[in-house]
């Protein structure tokens, strides 16, 4: 069910009535709500999924155990080998097996070969690339002794299920949800306030902001060969707005969804489009699966240790890595590969550490140089994601040599006035929340309540306004 | 909590004030010269010009069930005092079970509700929540959303700005190639069932138009011989004669029509509308 959506309206608030007033200060009682709940929410997807999401989960806690009790080394790469072999040979199955047979016969096809490979016609199980990698973590920090696995098994099936992050992230650590899970949550009026506020802001972003330039961005994608390269611009920019508001709405929903249960999930995005150079964009944006990449591939690769080759060659296969997560097309891969192009100079020349505070903190506008920092930033990485959205590599090219006309300094055929202004509203907010962890997080709070209520109503009014057809998230197909 | 039932309260309030202001019987008046109203789904939408049927006003709309047009109609009488007769389409197709598809289905439902929810009651309200609760509860900000841009933009009536129906001249020509590819591919419809829900509401209107002494005519639009629903016709015929006995009934199924006068197996193009609406006219505005 989508966070978006009635059954998801109807399911929380049962879920979370029992979770409090039956299960109470019953730690164990709510654990196990939990994680019949979380099964509930995903078999609404696909029962059918639910057995490899059970076997991919009992098979991290089993190896997770193993690695542990091992004394020798071999003994405890061997189970480590197991977990990921298995682990990944799902989500290579599901996800990529199309894609490496259909690249293998174009690539024999011009030496004469006419290969009739058969392709699979599966269903790509929702969340496997998220939940694959909640369990992979598990197994790698029991490896690396940075934990010890832990011998109750709702607890462990309950941080590699629980619903607000099962579908779509954000990949939590084991470090860091584990001990959640073990510890007694007590009710807190003030999260639940606050985890409600942040659920209208996922919810605002989603509706709002992203199903909208959604419109414009489909409509100008699918018909790319039709419109003047001003109106292909606005349409990478739709895209590029799109694609923020629908993932970290998602995940906005997701850590208000969680708070309303006493968990703290980690942070996914922080404010990314302000990003003044291609490091710190990539210190912002889906934080978890890029801090997942740095801590199990990167760092283990050597990461910016060692020579320049190997800085880049760690760079490139990072970012590709990144690309070929999100989808078996080669046009993630040019994404990714086009980020790495980035943010090699930035290593390089020792400058990828620069730009660790907020932006502007403590005052209204940023500096000039600020400006020009996060203009040159939001530029490049608009030109990315039309890799990311193109049907492949051709409509990506042509996408973007049709910018390169003289259209482009026409007057754009699409220009939805209303759209706009909500989007200047929504970057307002942005910038003004910078130094929270959602924008509206401080909001208001010396207002009188009136006037905060009257936001917030606002808020939900234009939420409401924009829904009535359910616009499924984008991340869900990774 | 007080956030939450403050919330609750202003859009009850919402909804009951917009729905107060649209139901205005001045937002349903339509032109006086229009005595004869057309209702119906896509059949009477195609096949009855209201240019040619004199003082008639077709209001007829594809894939609108019985139980959108009572409502309709139930509006347009109550405003509308000239009206002194109602076509109603009543084929083959009305009786089959994919109407209760039509009145409650999302893809029908968030179309219709935002046009006709200001008109309905608490029975009509909860017989579409009955079958598909998710589908109203979707349709409310559709609804919302229709209504306050009617009050906020309107320069016309509601039935206009609402687009409750109009005749639609079809341009298509059916060939005999596309006869036989359109019965082919009708060929594994099987017409089973029959939609409640759909006759309960004829009946409506029926009752409707005889409490406001409104004349009700029942007609069949020319179809295509061709056309696969004909495979019910002892049932349509018993339901005629059984639940609606007493109403005139114009059957006009067999009428001559040249193949290149229909735009598919069920809907007449704008010629063959055209002669279809002319021995209508004839019929009904001879007396």
């Amino acid at each position: 069910m989508l966070f978006n959506s009635i059954d998801f309206a109807l399911f929380l608030p049962i879920v979370y009535c029992l979770y409090w007033l039956l299960a109470k200060k019953k730690l164990k009682i709510q654990n196990i709500l939990l994680l019949i709940a979380s099964y509930f929410f995903y078999a609404c997807w696909d029962w059918r999924f639910l057995f490899l999401l059970m076997f991919s989960t009992f098979l991290d806690y089993y190896t997770g155990i193993k690695i542990n009790d091992s004394t020798s080394t071999t003994a405890r790469k061997t189970w480590l080998i197991i977990s990921v072999i298995i682990n990944l040979g799902f989500l290579v199955s599901f996800k990529y097996y199309n894609f490496f047979v259909d690249s293998f016969a174009a690539v024999i096809e011009p030496f004469g070969f006419n290969p009739n490979f058969s392709t699979l016609n599966v269903i790509l199980p929702v969340g496997i690339s998220f939940y694959t990698f909640h369990g992979l973590s598990y197994v790698f920090d029991i490896y690396n002794r940075k934990i010890t696995p832990t011998t109750n098994f709702v607890d462990y099936s309950l941080f590699v299920s629980f619903f607000p992050l099962l579908v779509a992230g954000p990949i939590e650590r084991a470090t860091h949800l584990l001990p959640q899970v073990k510890s007694p949550r007590k009710f807190d009026s003030v999260k639940t306030i606050d985890g409600l506020r942040q659920i209208l802001w996922g919810l605002f972003k989603k509706i709002v902001i992203a199903d909208n330039c959604a419109e414009y961005a489909n409509q100008i994608f699918n018909n790319s060969g039709d419109y003047s390269g001003s109106t292909l611009v606005l349409g990478a920019l739709f895209f590029t707005i799109q694609i923020y508001c629908d993932f970290s709405g998602y995940s906005d929903i997701a850590l208000g969804v969680a708070r309303l249960f006493g968990f703290e999930l980690l942070r996914n995005f922080a404010y990314p489009y302000f990003s003044r150079d291609i490091a710190e964009f990539w210190r912002r944006w889906h934080i978890s699966l890029s801090s997942w990449f740095r801590d199990y591939l990167y760092i283990p690769l050597g990461g910016s240790k060692g020579g320049m080759w190997m800085k880049v060659r760690n760079t490139f296969i990072i970012f590709i890595v990144s690309g070929f997560w999100h989808g078996a097309n080669w046009t993630f891969i040019i994404w990714g590969a086009l980020n790495a192009i980035y943010f090699l100079p930035l290593l390089l020349s020792n400058r990828n550490r620069t730009n660790l505070e907020i932006v502007a903190m403590g005052r209204y506008f940023p500096s000039l140089r600020e400006f020009l920092g996060m203009t040159v930033t939001f530029s490049l990485t608009v030109f990315a994601w039309i890799f990311f959205r193109a049907e492949n590599v051709g409509h990506a090219l042509s996408f973007i040599s049709a910018i390169f006309k003289p259209s482009l300094f026409s007057i754009p055929v699409i220009f939805p006035l209303g759209i706009i202004a909500l989007i200047g509203f929504f970057f307002f907010i942005e910038w003004l929340g910078r130094g929270n962890q959602y924008a509206i997080a401080a909001i208001g709070h010396r207002w009188p309540i009136a006037i905060r209520w009257t936001f917030y109503y606002g808020l939900l009014a234009l939420v409401f306004f924009s829904s009535g057809k359910e616009q499924q998230f984008i991340y869900f197909q990774f | 909590m007080l956030f939450l039932l403050f919330g609750a309260l202003i859009m009850t309030a919402s909804f009951g004030v917009t729905d107060m202001l649209i139901n205005k019987p001045d937002n349903f008046i339509i032109n006086p010269k229009y005595t004869t109203l057309i209702i119906g789904h896509s059949h009477p939408e195609c096949s009855m010009n209201d240019s040619i049927i004199r003082h008639s006003l077709n209001l007829a709309q594809s894939g609108e069930s019985y139980f959108y047009s009572f409502i309709k109609l139930k509006k347009l009488l109550e405003s509308n005092p000239n009206i002194k007769r109602v076509l109603v389409e009543f084929t083959n197709n009305c009786i089959t079970q994919e109407m209760d598809t039509w009145t409650y289905a999302n893809k029908y439902l968030l179309y219709r509700y935002p046009k006709y929810s200001a008109m309905m009651n608490w029975d009509a309200n909860a017989e579409l929540f009955l079958h598909n609760p998710k589908g109203v509860i979707n349709a409310q900000s559709l609804a919302i959303k229709t209504k306050l841009k009617y009050l906020l933009t309107h320069q016309d009536n509601f039935v206009k700005e609402a687009d409750w129906g109009k005749y639609e001249g079809l341009n298509h020509t059916l060939t005999s190639e596309d006869s036989l590819k359109a019965t082919a591919s009708y060929d594994s419809m099987t017409v089973t069932g029959i939609s409640e829900v759909n006759l309960r509401f004829l009946k409506k209107i029926t009752e409707l138009c005889k409490h406001q002494n409104v004349d009700i005519i029942l007609i069949r639009s020319p179809q295509n011989p061709s056309y696969p629903l004909y495979q019910n016709e002892a049932v349509f015929l018993d339901i005629l004669n059984k639940r609606l006995p007493g109403i005139k009934f114009l059957d006009y199924h067999n009428l001559q029509i040249p193949l290149d006068e229909f735009a598919d197996l069920e809907h007449l193009n704008a010629k063959g509308s055209a002669r279809f609406s002319m021995a209508l006219d004839s019929v009904l505005n001879s007396n």
